[in-house]
């Protein structure tokens, strides 16, 4: 079994690349290691042992490249976490070097040049470090959540006459020229810019479109509640502004989690100004009729479409496979589902993921229940409990209060996973398996050993709960793209293209079980 | 802080009399690379053998420079006023009393051509004693024996090692000069480490050909074929390659080649010191020379 991992801009001395290589190859059932920079030269004597570089994305000289060849999965994955071990451990002296800044100050000091300032530190210190920020003049990407409203409705007022941009709090994904902040994959630079109050559902339509080849200019996040009554939208408007005046983007992506009619209508009325084509993803059951240059689509994946569509004129809706529904696997499984097994269970580490299932399976299904407060659908009292169909949002502040967010930290999700699948009346469980920066290292490696502890076998068989997948990723991710969705397979799991589709799977599965 | 500049290339002096900006590339327990505009620096303690792009800084030995200077990866770096400023002059480097050395090598004579057979025997006697984990130079000791297949170590990159170093043999001994520029193009960039092993290789060799046959045809294929593949391989081997291009090579190597024309003693010596370059690059260096050397002895009979 062959795979390998790439490190961007890694360099260490030779003498710990030769030790490290040695350890790794002494190992048992690791037949050959290659630990090298990505030089041509290399990447074609790794191509002729049999590597498969294809999802390794665009690679540089200054990559470091870890080729590994072993007899098994558990093995390759013992020796990559051995590497990666040593590399952080003893070959980074610049780890160890590296500028430690106590304070903002210090870290502007030597860096007076600094324009932009990521803050990711407990939700109740964030406010206070956007200010200093602020008064030293600095666009400011607020990760953290929970951040009281007031202090983000002040902080964006204040950026507003300043002309700073806040992107947040809560904002989990931006790319800005080029360079991701938060969770961000491995996309290629376009022509598509995109103005997000949803982390994951920036990172599931630049992720769509990097895999059809599409790249954007830049992705501008802006916190989940910009475009609510009480902050109004200042940074929306404010990305919106800039990506209308930016002559390197050609058509604009304004995604969000339901919005207030009021500030969602001013902030479609500039863009409707500009002229410049915009595609509009607001999570709801709300259809809305395109008009001029405004394109509203109803899930993620037609947004993808849709700008792919009006960047290069090409239609790619068949460049994505629609699903395994016809999936051998997958009819069987759903043929030898028990009669009890009758509800959904969706485990999201995505908000506007799981908000997307909602209004996707929602219609047909009926009532589902969730932590979200959305008005079509009921609020779980406890949402650690599910009841009969419900969705969960893992990133809710509920679960993430003093821990990581599940897409670093899967412990609560993996916890939850156990207990839908222990539940005789589990029918279908959904997954969202978001790769990218920052990002947990092997989220599909982690739910599979889960699925095979709790079930005492390698793979989903008859009888038991129908467990469907996306996988939100690019083959440039660090976590390997490709083998994330091998992992899932290998396991039974049904891995669709995207989100839309596997809610459309689970759907059609849950339909013919006699629901709706 | 301020420290002073205790040896440099007079190449890179040249380099540095015009202002101009940099960022610290990459920091090392040893070292710390510097990269500007068409421009890299390798920042070390004096008592660290001189590259061509390289500074000999004032420290204690027992210090490492990474420690002492506290860099990190994407550091502001300002020269100017012969001086090289990290961050809001956090700290100065002073260039101003470096010695200077010239890192050129001076072409043997034609008398001293006719004697590379002997300098051949004599280096291999003293190479042969020393266990290496070069592929490089196994390779190109291994090559006169009945097999030249890779012993003991079975791994693509030393099977690749071994067929570079017989195909370049072989086109050198049928006079193809395509087939030989073809197999140093393929070189460059291959191997382990920052700067991989093949360029320390390719290095070796350039320096070799300069050294004891400047007008060898050899000389020239190297240089045809190095000079358009130069940026195939990582930022440090690029400049170090470039600078052997113009005639600049690592103080070791120019050491090791002056003393392959005297005893065996002082071979020993300079071998010493040249192998503890890097993990490997020392050797890979000396299988340069070994393999320049096993060929200008044939050259003629070709």
């Amino acid at each position: 079994m062959k795979d390998i991992v790439v490190r961007k801009s890694s360099y260490l001395d030779s003498v710990s690349l030769m030790r490290i290589s040695k350890q790794a190859a002494a190992l048992d059932g690791v037949t050959n290691v290659i630990v090298a920079m990505a030089t041509d030269t290399n990447l074609m004597m790794i191509c002729e042992a049999g590597f498969d570089l294809s999802s390794a994305g665009s690679l540089t000289p200054s990559d470091l490249i870890i080729a590994v060849d072993a007899v098994d999965g558990e093995t390759l994955k013992r020796v990559h976490s051995l590497i990666l071990r040593e590399i952080e451990s003893k070959g980074h002296v610049e780890h160890r070097q590296a500028l430690r800044p106590q304070s903002l100050e210090t870290a502007l000091k030597p860096y007076p040049e600094i324009n932009l300032v990521l803050i990711s530190v407990p939700g109740k210190f964030a406010a206070h470090e956007a200010s200093k920020a602020l008064r030293h003049d600095k666009h400011v990407m607020i990760f953290s959540n929970n951040v009281a409203l007031d202090d983000e409705k002040n902080l964006k007022a204040i950026a507003e006459h300043k002309g700073l941009l806040v992107m947040g709090p809560d904002c989990g994904t931006a790319i800005i020229n080029g360079i991701g902040l938060g969770f961000a994959n491995s996309v290629p630079r376009g022509r598509i810019g995109i103005v997000a109050a949803s982390g994951t559902g920036a990172q599931e339509v630049s992720s769509i479109l990097a895999r059809l080849g599409v790249g954007i200019s830049q992705l501008i996040g802006t916190g989940g509640r910009d475009l609510s009554r009480s902050i109004g939208g200042v940074t929306t408007r404010m990305g919106l502004d800039a990506l209308i005046r930016d002559e390197t983007t050609d058509a604009i992506v304004l995604i969000s989690k339901l919005p207030d009619d009021e500030v969602a209508g001013a902030i479609l009325e500039i863009a409707k100004r500009s002229g410049k084509p915009t595609i509009i993803y607001f999570a709801s059951s709300q259809e809305r009729r395109s008009e001029a240059n405004l394109h509203f689509t109803p899930t993620l994946t037609e947004t993808a479409l849709k700008a792919a569509q009006v960047v290069t004129g090409k239609d790619f809706t068949s460049r994505l496979s629609t699903g395994d529904e016809t999936n051998e696997h997958f009819q069987s499984l759903l043929e030898a589902l028990p009669a009890s097994r009758i509800y959904l269970r969706g485990l999201f580490t995505g908000g506007t993921l799981a908000q997307e299932a909602l209004f996707i399976i929602g219609p047909s299904l009926g009532n589902i229940n969730t932590n979200m407060h959305l008005t079509d659908f009921s609020l779980l009292k406890d949402p650690t409990t599910s009841l009969d169909h419900t969705v969960i949002d893992l990133g809710d502040d509920v679960f993430t209060r003093g821990r990581p967010h599940p897409m670093i930290d899967q412990t609560f999700r993996l916890a939850r996973l156990h207990k839908e699948l222990s539940d005789p009346q589990t029918a279908v469980i959904l997954l969202d398996v978001v790769l990218g920066y920052g990002c947990n290292t092997d989220p599909a490696g982690e739910i599979v050993a889960t699925i095979r502890s709790h079930l005492g076998k390698d793979r989903l068989g008859e009888g038991d709960p129908v467990l469907i997948a996306s996988v939100c990723g690019t083959p440039g991710d660090p976590q390997n793209y490709e083998l994330q969705k091998q992992k899932l397979k290998a396991a039974g799991i049904i891995v669709a293209e995207t989100n839309a589709f596997a809610c459309e799977l689970a759907l059609s599965a849950l339909m013919r079980k006699g629901n709706g | 802080m301020i420290l002073n500049a205790a040896r440099t290339s007079a190449g890179l002096s040249d380099k540095l009399a015009l202002p101009r900006k940099a960022r610290v590339h990459s920091v090392f327990r040893r070292a710390v690379n510097i990269l500007g505009d068409n421009v890299w620096i390798s920042l070390h303690p004096r008592h660290v053998p001189l590259n061509p792009y390289s500074i000999g800084l004032d420290v204690d030995a027992s210090r490492t420079t990474a420690g002492f200077l506290e860099c990190y990866r994407g550091e502001t770096v300002t020269i100017e006023d012969s001086c090289i400023i990290l961050g809001q002059r956090r700290v100065t480097i002073r260039l101003g009393g470096a010695r200077q050395v010239r890192l050129n090598l001076e072409a043997l004579t034609g008398s001293r051509r006719q004697d590379v057979g002997q300098c051949l025997r004599r280096l291999l006697l003293t190479v042969q004693s020393f266990p290496t984990e070069s592929r490089f130079l196994r390779g190109v000791i291994a090559l006169d024996r009945k097999s030249s297949e890779p012993a003991g170590l079975d791994d693509p990159f030393t099977r690749r090692s071994y067929s570079i170093i017989a195909g370049i043999s072989r086109a050198w001994k049928v006079g193809s000069g395509g087939h030989l520029g073809n197999e140093v193009a393929r070189t460059i960039g291959f191997g382990f480490g920052l700067t991989p092993s093949g360029d320390d290789f390719i290095t070796g060799m350039l320096g070799a050909t300069e050294f004891f046959a400047s007008a060898s045809p050899l000389r020239k294929i190297m240089l045809e074929a190095v000079t358009p593949n130069i940026h195939s391989t990582t930022l440090p081997s690029y400049y170090m390659l470039r600078a052997a291009l113009d005639g600049c090579y690592p103080e070791v190597l120019i050491r090791m080649l002056l003393a392959i024309g005297h005893d065996e003693a002082s071979i020993y010596r300079e071998l010493k010191v040249l192998r503890t370059i890097g993990a490997t690059s020392g050797d890979d260096m000396l299988a340069g020379i070994i393999l320049t050397l096993k060929m200008l002895s044939t050259w003629g009979e070709s």
